[in-house]
C-alpha cells in the first residue's frame, strides 16, 4: 500500500473539488485539469507498489509493475485532454457570448419559472 | 461475417464518411438514413440471434478472456441496439422533414454518428473500462451536438451539462480503478467469477454503490440529476428525443448490467438504497414536471420521473423486477422521443411550445391530438397503453416485496404524471390560443406527424401486443440474471492467443484463476470452474482442427 | 364459436370497432354520422337482449379469448345476471342517447364525428367493465370510461368550465383508480386468482384477513371515486358541462353506476371484511343526505339532477353495506328506477335549455302553456323520482322503506343512521322535485324566454318520453319486472327474499312513512316557494370543486417553489449541489461500509507497510504542494506556474511508478494543455482576475464548498487504502508482461495493450479526440448559418424557446 499516493490522490481531489465549486471559469478549468491528474494517480496506484520492479518491459527481467493502469490511463489523458480542450472551448465560446468569466453571473438575469408567476 | 461487431463499424464508417462529405445534401441525408436502416436490420437480426442462441460473443481483435475486450450481445443488448436504431431512425426522419437541407449543419449527422456510436458501444461491450471508453465517446459527441447548434442563452444551460458529466466520468474511470485494483481485472465475466468468490466482502458492496453513482449520475437520479432538465430543452427537437431516449436509458443500462451479470446476487444495502432513492426521485422529478410551463420542460422533467421507475424496478432485483424494468425502458425510450417530436410539432404549429400562448391544436391537427393522447397516457400509464403494464409490472412486484411506501411512490407519480400531460392537453390542444394563429399551412408538421405516428403504433404495439414485448423483457432479464451462461458464452470464446500458449505459461494461467487469488481474509473460497480446464480447451482445439474459427457463438446454457 | 362467444363479441366489438370507424369515416359524412354511429349500440343491444333472453337464476358462463398469456391475462368475460342486467343498461340508454344526441345537435355540429366516437369509446368500454370475468380487465376498460368521459366533458372544450370539469373528473377518477388497481392486485395475489368466476366461487373462504381488508379499502376507494361519493362527489357537478346527452347517459345512468356494479360484483367475495359494513354505509348514507341537500340549494337544473345522482347512488352503496351476509334483493330494482327517472329528466333538461335557452330555475317558468307535452314527460319523471304511487318510484320506496325498518332494529346506531339519512333526504327530494316542476312550468314566465323560445321538435321528446313511460308502465304493473329481474339474480349477491312487487300491499308502515314523507316534502316545498327560495344557496364549504380547483392552483404554486427551492431553477448551483452530493454519497458509503477492523489496522501502520519511498514522498509533497498553490494564489501567472509545476513533477512521479510511456504521454499533454490554457488566458479580460477575488460569496458558502472538498479527498484516500488491502484477487496485468513477446510481439507491454490487447480502446480514444475537435469547431462555427436564421432555431420563426418568455 502507498500511502504517499493515497494521500497524494486525496489531496487533488480536494483542491481539483474546491476548484470547480469556485464559479472563475479559469479555476474550474484548472480543477479539472487537476481532477484528472487525481483520478489518473487513482488509477495508476492501483499497479501496487512499484518499489522493486521494473518498468512493464519484456526486455527487462522482473518482476514487472502492472502495465494494464498504465495503459489504462494512458487511453484516459487523451480522452481527458480532448474533453479539457471542448471544455477550454466552451468556456471561451460563453465568455464571448455573455462577456463573463464568472459562472455566477453567467445566470444572474434568468427570471426562473416561480419568479415568473408572481 | 460476425454481425457482432456491425453496429459499431456501421455507425462509426457512417460518421467518418458523412465527416469526409462535408457538405450537407439529399444524397448525404439519403446515405445516413440507408445506414440507420441497415442498423436496424442489423439490430433486429441481433435480437432475434440472441433470442434464439443466447449471447452471441466477439473477442475484439480476436483476444479472449483475459487478454483484451470482448464484445457481448445477450438480449438485453440486442433491446436496447434496437431501441436505439429506431429511436435514431426516428429523430433522422422528423429531422429530415424539419429542417430544409441548406439550413442543415454539416456537423449534425457526423456527431449524431458519433453519438450512436457511442450509445452502441456501451450496450456491447462486456468490458468495464471499454464500457468507461464509450460512455467518453457517447457523452463527448452529446456535448458537442448540444453545443453545437446553440444560441447564446442555450450555451449556458449547457454548461452545468458538461461539467457534471465530467466529474461523472471522472469518478468512473476512478471506479474502475479501484475495482481493478481490488478484483484484478476488467472483463465483465472474469469479474462475475471473481465477485463470486469474494462475496461477502463489504468492498464489493462499496464499489458497487460507487459505480451505481455513476450510473446515477447518467441514468439522472436525485440529487445528481441538475445537469439534465435544463439542458435537454435547448436541443433541437428531433436530438432533444433521441437525447430523452437513448442517453439516461445508457445509464440504466449499465446499471442492470452491474447488478445482474456483474455482481453477485445477493440483496444488499446497494438495492435497498438504489430504491429508496427511485423512490424519492419520481416524485421530485414529477414535481419539477409540473413546475415546467413549456412543453420540453415538463417532459424533460418526466424523463427522470420515469428513470426512477425503472431504477426502482432494478431495485427490487427479482426476476420479474428485472423484467418490468426493460419493459419499462422498451416503453418508456418510444415514449418519451415520440412526445418530444409531438411537442416539436405542436411547436411547429404554435411557434411556441410556450403553454400559456400554444392552443387550438385539436381543432386543427385532431390527428396529432390522438397520438399524443396515446403517448400522454401511455406515460402516464393509463391501461391499457403500453406504460400501464410497466407500472402494474413494478406494483405487482412491490407489493409482493411488501414495499408499501414505494409503491404508494409510484402510484402518487402516476397521477402526477397524469395530471402534467393533462396540462399540456388543455393548453396546447383543447384551449384556443390567444396571442397567436395556429400555422397550418406550414407544410413540415404532416410529414412530421407521420414520424411520430409510425412511432406510436409501435408503442401500441407494446401495449396491446404487450404479450411479445413481456415475453422480450423477461426473456432478456433471464438473460442477465444468467451469469453462468454469460460467462460461460465469454469465456469459452477463444482467441489467437491459444495459438500461443506453451505448457510453460499454463501455470500463469492457472495462477490468474480466482481460486488462487492471493491469500485474504475472504480471497480463497474457490470458484466456479476447475483449473486449467482452460487450458487444455485450448490445446485440444488447437489440435484437433489446427485453426479456432475467430469468434463463434454459443447456445445459451439453459 | 359458440353462440354466447359471438354474442359477446357483438356486444363488446361492435362499439370497439366503432371507435376508429366514426373517427375516420364520420367527418365524410356530414349530417349522416348519425345515422352510422346509432347502428354500433343496436347491435350492441341485440347482442346483449340476445344474451338476456336465455338467462335464468345464477347461471353463469365465461368467454375467453387469449390475451397476454405471460400476465395471466386473457380476454375473458363473464355473462351473468349482473352483467347482462348492467350490459341492457347501458345498451338501452345508449340507443336512446345516440338517438336524442342527433336530435340535440340537430346533427350540426362541426365535431359530431368526434363526439359519436368518443361516445362509442365510452359505451365500448362500459361494456367491458361490466362484462369482464378478470380483475385486471375489468380495471382496463374502467380506466377507459374515465378517459371517455373526460373527452366527453370536455367537449366544448373552447370553454374553461369544460375544461376544468373534465381535468377534475378525470383526475378524481384516475387517482381513485390507481388505488383501485392497486386494491385489485392485492386482491388477486392474496386470493391466488385474478379471475372473477374463481374468485366469485371460491368466495371468501381465503384466510388473510389482512390482505383482504386492504384490497377492500383500496377497492371501495375506487369505486367512491367513479360514483362521486364522499368525499369525491365534487366531480360530477363540474362534469355537467357536458353536453346533456352526455349526462345523461354517462353521469347518471351508467358511468357514475360503476362503482355501485363493482360493489354488487365483489360482494360476495368482499362481503365478509371488516371495513364493509360500516365503512359503506357511513360514505353511502352521508352521500345520500349531503347530496339530496345540496341539490336543493342549486338552481341550475343539471346541477340538481347531478347531486340528486350522487345521492340516489349514495344510497345504493350505503345499502349494499347494510345488505345480510346472504344478500341483497331489490337493487336492480332501485337502479332501474333511478335510470328511468333520471335518465328522463336529464334528456327533458337539454329540451328546456334548447327551447328556452337557459336551466337555471331562476330565469325559467310558465312554461307549460308552451310546451304542454314536456311539461306531462317532465311531471311523470318527477313523479317517480318523488316516488308518487303508480310509479316505479313508489314501488322502489316501498321495498326501501321496508329494508330500512328491518335495518334499524338489526344495527344499531348505524341502521339508526341509515335510516334518519334516507327519511331526511326523501323529504328534501320531494321538495326538490316539487321546485323543479314548479320552476319550469308553472308560474310567472320571464320576459326574456318569450323572444328565444322554439317549439322542441316530437322526435326530440321521444327518448325521454320512452323512459318516463316505463317508468310509469312498470309502475303501474311491477309484476311484469319481475320475470326479468329473478332470471338476473345472481348467487351470491341476491338472497331470493324479495318478495311480490306489487303496488298496493295494504296499510303497511312503508305506506305510513310514504305519506309522511310526501306530506313533509310538500310543506318544505311550500315554504320554499313561498319564500322564493331566497336561502337556497350554496355556501362555500359546501363548494368543493372550487375548493379543488383552488388546491390544485395551489399545488402548482407549491410545484414552483419547491422546484426553486430545490434549486433546480438556478444553474449557478449545479454544480454544488451535484458534487456535494457526490461528495455526502461518497463519504457516507466509506462510513457505512468499511469495517472496524481497518481502521484500527489503519492506525496501527499495518497496512501501509512498507513505508513509502522517501523521494517518491517528496515529490507527492511537491505535487500537493503545487496543487494547493492554486487554492492560495491570486494571480493566474502564479496559478498557471503553480498548474504546471504540479503537473510536469506528477510526470516524474510517474516515472517513480516505473512508468515512462506515461510520463512522456503526460509531458506532451501538459505542455499542448498549457498552450490552451495560455490561449484562453489571454483572451480573457485582466479584470477578471481581479473579479475572482470579489466573488460575491457567503462565509457559510465557503465553508460548506470546503467542507465538501475536504470529504471529497477525504473519503477518497480512504476507499483507496481500503481497496488495496489485503483480500483483493490478483491482478492480471502482470500477465501481460510475460506474454507480451510471445502474443503481440512487442517488448512494451503498455504499448502492446493499447495497439494490440486492448486496440478498441484506442479506436475509442481517438474518436474523443476527433469528436472533442468537431465540437470546438461546432462552438465557433456559429456563423454558418446567417445570423437570421440562427435566431429562427431549427423550427423556424422565434416564440420556439423559454428565453422568449
Amino acid at each position: 500500500m502507498q500511502l504517499d499516493s493515497a494521500l497524494l490522490t486525496g489531496v487533488l481531489f480536494g483542491t481539483a473539488t474546491w476548484l470547480i465549486l469556485q464559479g472563475s471559469f479559469v479555476r474550474i478549468l484548472f480543477g479539472f485539469i487537476l481532477l484528472s491528474h487525481a483520478v489518473n494517480l487513482l488509477v495508476l496506484t492501483m499497479s501496487g507498489e512499484p518499489s522493486g520492479k521494473q518498468a512493464p518491459l519484456a526486455t527487462e527481467s522482473g518482476p514487472w509493475v502492472d502495465p494494464l493502469p498504465q495503459a489504462m490511463i494512458l487511453t484516459a489523458i487523451v480522452i481527458s485532454f480532448g474533453v479539457t480542450a471542448y471544455l477550454v472551448g466552451l468556456l471561451y465560446r460563453l465568455f464571448l457570448d455573455h462577456g463573463t468569466t464568472h459562472a455566477g453571473s453567467l445566470y444572474a438575469g434568468d427570471s426562473t419559472e416561480h419568479e415568473k408567476t408572481k | 461475417m460476425n454481425l457482432v461487431a456491425l453496429p459499431i463499424l456501421l455507425t462509426l464508417s457512417t460518421a467518418l464518411t458523412t465527416l469526409v462529405w462535408r457538405r450537407p445534401s439529399t444524397a448525404r441525408r439519403g446515405f445516413v438514413l440507408g445506414s440507420v436502416v441497415a442498423q436496424l436490420g442489423v439490430a433486429t437480426w441481433l435480437v432475434f440471434a440472441s433470442w434464439t442462441k443466447g449471447p452471441l460473443v466477439m473477442l475484439m481483435g480476436n483476444w479472449g478472456v483475459p487478454w483484451g475486450i470482448v464484445f457481448v450481445i445477450d438480449l438485453f443488448s440486442a433491446i436496447m441496439l434496437w431501441l436505439a436504431a429506431v429511436t435514431v431512425l426516428a429523430g433522422l426522419l422528423y429531422g429530415f422533414y424539419e429542417l430544409p437541407v441548406r439550413l442543415e449543419h454539416p456537423l449534425r449527422l457526423p456527431l449524431l454518428q458519433f453519438l450512436a456510436f457511442g450509445i452502441h458501444a456501451s450496450f456491447c461491450t462486456g468490458d468495464l473500462f471499454n464500457l468507461f471508453v464509450a460512455f467518453e465517446v457517447m457523452l463527448i459527441a452529446s456535448y458537442a451536438l448540444l453545443t453545437l447548434e446553440a444560441d447564446n442563452w442555450d450555451i449556458k444551460q449547457a454548461f452545468p451539462y458538461v461539467a457534471i458529466n465530467l466529474v461523472g466520468s471522472t469518478l468512473f474511470l476512478g471506479a474502475v480503478g479501484l475495482v481493478y485494483g481490488f478484483l484484478g481485472t476488467l472483463n465483465f465475466a472474469d469479474l462475475s467469477e471473481r465477485a463470486d468468490s469474494l462475496a461477502g466482502d463489504p468492498r464489493l458492496t462499496m464499489l458497487g454503490t460507487l459505480l451505481l453513482m455513476v450510473f446515477g449520475i447518467k441514468a439522472g437520479l436525485f440529487p445528481l440529476y441538475y445537469w439534465l432538465p435544463h439542458s435537454y430543452p435547448t436541443l433541437p427537437t428531433p436530438l432533444a428525443a433521441i437525447y430523452s431516449g437513448m442517453l439516461t436509458k445508457v445509464g440504466i443500462y449499465a446499471m442492470v448490467r452491474l447488478l445482474g451479470t456483474v455482481w453477485p446476487h445477493e440483496r444488499t444495502l446497494l438495492h435497498e438504497g438504489l430504491a429508496w432513492v427511485s423512490g424519492f426521485t419520481m416524485l421530485v422529478a414529477v414535481i419539477g414536471a409540473i413546475s415546467r410551463n413549456y412543453i420540453r420542460g415538463i417532459l424533460s422533467f418526466h424523463i427522470l420521473s420515469q428513470v426512477a421507475f425503472m431504477t426502482l424496478a432494478v431495485g427490487f432485483f427479482t426476476p420479474w423486477g428485472v423484467t418490468a424494468a426493460i419493459f419499462y425502458i422498451m416503453h418508456h425510450i418510444i415514449v418519451k422521443s415520440s412526445l418530444f417530436l409531438i411537442g416539436g410539432v405542436g411547436a411547429c404549429l404554435n411557434r411556441t411550445d410556450d403553454l400559456a400562448r400554444m392552443g387550438g391544436l385539436w381543432r386543427v391537427a385532431p390527428g396529432l391530438g390522438v397520438l399524443f393522447l396515446c403517448q400522454a397516457l401511455s406515460l402516464a400509464g393509463l391501461p391499457p397503453l403500453s406504460g400501464f403494464w410497466g407500472k402494474y409490472l413494478i406494483v405487482v412486484e412491490g407489493l409482493r416485496l411488501r414495499e408499501y411506501v414505494l409503491v404508494g411512490a409510484s402510484v402518487v407519480a402516476s397521477l402526477l404524471t397524469l395530471f402534467s400531460m393533462i396540462k399540456i392537453w388543455m393548453a396546447a390542444f383543447w384551449t384556443e390560443p390567444s396571442h397567436s394563429v395556429v400555422h397550418a399551412e406550414d407544410p413540415r408538421w404532416r410529414p412530421m406527424t407521420r414520424v411520430v405516428g409510425a412511432m406510436t403504433v409501435l408503442s401500441l404495439g407494446i401495449g396491446l401486443g404487450a404479450e411479445g414485448a413481456v415475453q422480450l423483457a423477461a426473456r432478456a432479464a433471464q438473460g442477465v440474471f444468467n451469469r453462468e451462461a454469460y460467462r460461460q458464452a465469454v469465456m469459452s470464446a477463444r482467441g489467437k492467443e491459444v495459438f500461443h500458449f506453451g505448457p510453460a505459461q499454463e501455470e500463469t494461467a492457472r495462477r490468474m484463476r480466482p481460486e488462487h487469488a492471493s491469500s485474504g481474509q475472504l480471497g480463497a473460497k474457490g470458484g466456479a470452474r476447475s483449473p486449467g480446464d482452460f487450458q487444455s480447451e485450448g490445446h485440444r482445439i488447437v489440435g484437433a482442427s489446427g485453426r479456432e474459427p475467430a469468434c463463434r457463438t454459443l447456445d445459451k446454457g439453459t | 364459436m359458440k353462440v354466447q362467444e359471438i354474442l359477446v363479441l357483438l356486444a363488446v366489438g361492435m362499439p370497439v370497432a366503432g371507435v376508429p370507424v366514426l373517427a375516420w369515416l364520420g367527418p365524410r359524412l356530414g349530417r349522416w354520422v348519425s345515422g352510422l354511429a346509432l347502428l354500433f349500440p343496436v347491435v350492441s343491444t341485440g347482442a346483449v337482449v340476445g344474451m338476456a333472453s336465455g338467462m335464468a337464476p345464477g347461471m353463469r358462463h365465461v368467454v375467453e379469448w387469449a390475451w397476454i398469456p405471460s400476465l395471466d391475462l386473457p380476454l375473458s368475460f363473464l355473462v351473468d345476471g349482473l352483467s347482462v342486467f348492467f350490459g341492457l343498461i347501458v345498451c338501452g340508454v345508449g340507443v336512446l342517447v345516440f338517438y336524442y344526441s342527433h336530435q340535440y345537435f340537430h346533427g350540426r355540429h362541426l365535431h359530431l364525428a368526434r363526439y359519436y366516437s368518443y361516445l362509442t369509446l365510452f359505451m365500448a368500454s362500459m361494456l367491458g367493465t361490466v362484462f369482464s370475468n378478470h380483475v385486471l380487465l375489468l380495471f382496463i376498460f374502467w380506466e377507459l370510461t374515465g378517459l371517455a368521459s373526460f373527452l366527453l366533458i370536455g367537449f366544448d372544450h373552447t370553454e374553461e368550465a369544460s375544461r376544468r370539469g373534465a381535468r377534475r373528473a378525470l383526475l378524481v377518477t384516475a387517482g381513485t383508480g390507481l388505488l383501485l388497481m392497486v386494491g385489485l392486485i392485492v386482491l388477486g395475489e392474496n386470493a391466488g386468482s385474478y379471475r372473477l368466476d374463481t374468485l366469485l366461487a371460491a368466495s371468501n373462504t381465503w384466510a388473510a384477513k389482512d390482505g383482504l381488508n386492504m384490497a377492500f379499502l383500496l377497492v371501495a376507494l375506487g369505486a367512491f371515486g367513479k360514483s362521486a361519493q364522499v368525499p369525491f362527489h365534487f366531480w360530477l357537478p363540474g362534469a355537467m358541462a357536458a353536453p346533456t346527452p352526455v349526462s345523461a347517459y354517462l353521469h347518471s345512468a351508467t358511468m357514475v353506476k360503476l362503482g355501485v356494479f363493482l360493489v354488487a360484483r365483489l360482494f360476495p367475495i368482499f362481503q365478509g371484511s371488516d371495513w364493509w359494513m360500516p365503512l359503506l354505509t357511513v360514505v353511502g348514507f352521508t352521500t345520500l343526505w349531503l347530496g339530496t341537500t345540496l341539490a336543493l340549494l342549486s338552481h341550475d337544473l343539471k346541477m340538481i339532477l347531478a347531486f340528486s345522482t350522487v345521492s340516489q347512488l349514495g344510497y345504493l352503496i350505503g345499502s349494499y353495506g347494510l345488505a345480510e351476509a346472504g344478500g341483497i334483493d331489490a337493487d336492480y330494482l332501485h337502479i332501474l328506477n333511478h335510470v328511468f327517472y333520471k335518465g328522463a329528466l336529464f334528456m327533458l333538461v337539454g329540451v328546456v335549455d334548447h327551447a328556452a335557452g337557459t336551466r337555471d330555475l331562476r330565469e325559467l317558468g310558465g312554461l307549460w302553456r308552451r310546451m304542454p307535452a314536456v311539461g306531462v314527460i317532465f311531471a311523470i319523471a318527477v313523479a317517480t323520482m318523488a316516488g308518487m304511487i303508480g310509479t316505479t318510484g313508489f314501488v322502489s320506496k316501498e321495498i326501501l322503506f321496508k329494508e330500512i325498518f328491518a335495518v334499524m332494529k338489526t344495527h344499531g346506531a348505524l341502521g339508526f343512521y341509515a335510516a334518519m339519512a334516507v327519511f331526511a333526504s326523501s323529504v328534501l327530494k320531494v321538495a326538490v322535485c316539487g321546485r323543479m316542476l314548479w320552476g319550469v312550468f308553472f308560474g310567472r314566465e320571464p320576459a326574456a324566454i318569450g323572444q328565444r323560445f322554439h317549439v322542441p321538435a316530437p322526435a326530440f321528446i321521444a327518448p325521454p318520453a320512452v323512459l318516463a313511460g316505463a317508468a310509469l308502465l312498470f309502475g303501474c304493473m311491477p309484476t311484469l319486472l319481475e320475470g326479468a329481474l329473478d332470471a338476473w339474480s345472481v348467487t351470491g349477491l341476491h338472497a331470493g327474499g324479495r318478495g311480490e312487487l306489487a303496488i298496493w300491499h295494504g296499510l303497511t308502515p312503508e305506506l305510513g312513512a310514504s305519506v309522511a314523507v310526501l306530506l313533509a316534502g310538500f310543506g318544505l316545498f311550500a315554504w320554499g316557494l313561498r319564500t322564493g327560495w331566497r336561502w337556497a344557496e350554496l355556501p362555500g364549504s359546501l363548494q368543493w370543486d372550487l375548493l379543488f380547483e383552488r388546491g390544485m392552483d395551489r399545488f402548482s404554486t407549491f410545484c414552483k417553489v419547491w422546484t426553486s427551492w430545490t434549486g433546480a431553477e438556478h444553474p449557478a448551483r449545479f454544480l454544488l449541489i451535484s458534487l456535494s452530493a457526490v461528495a455526502m454519497l461518497t463519504s457516507s458509503m466509506v462510513v457505512v461500509y468499511v469495517p472496524e477492523s481497518f481502521w484500527s489496522a489503519l492506525l496501527t501502520g499495518e497496512l501501509v507497510q512498507p513505508p513509502p519511498d522517501p523521494l517518491r514522498m517528496a515529490t507527492a509533497a511537491l505535487v500537493a504542494m503545487g496543487a494547493l498553490g492554486l487554492i492560495g494564489l491570486r494571480s493566474w501567472t502564479a496559478q498557471v506556474i503553480s498548474l504546471s509545476v504540479s503537473g510536469f513533477l506528477l510526470c516524474f512521479y510517474y516515472v517513480l511508478y516505473h512508468a515512462p510511456d506515461l510520463a512522456l504521454t503526460q509531458i506532451l499533454v501538459e505542455t499542448v494543455s498549457l498552450i490552451l490554457i495560455l490561449y484562453v488566458l489571454a483572451r480573457f479580460p485582466r479584470s477578471a482576475q481581479r473579479g475572482e477575488e470579489m466573488a460575491v460569496e457567503s462565509t457559510a458558502e465557503r465553508l460548506w464548498k470546503g467542507f465538501v472538498a475536504v470529504l471529497m479527498g477525504g473519503s477518497i484516500v480512504a476507499l483507496h487504502i481500503w481497496v488495496l488491502a489485503p483480500g483483493g484477487m490478483e491482478r492480471v496485468g502482470p500477465l501481460f508482461v510475460e506474454h507480451t513477446v510471445a502474443l503481440a510481439e512487442g517488448a512494451n507491454a503498455v504499448n502492446t495493450i493499447l495497439v494490440d490487447f486492448r486496440g478498441f480502446d484506442t479506436l475509442g480514444e481517438i474518436a474523443v479526440l476527433l469528436v472533442a475537435m468537431l465540437g470546438v469547431v461546432g462552438l465557433l462555427m456559429r456563423y454558418k448559418r446567417t445570423p437570421a436564421e440562427f435566431r429562427e432555431g431549427p423550427l423556424g420563426p422565434p416564440g420556439y424557446g423559454i428565453h422568449h418568455n
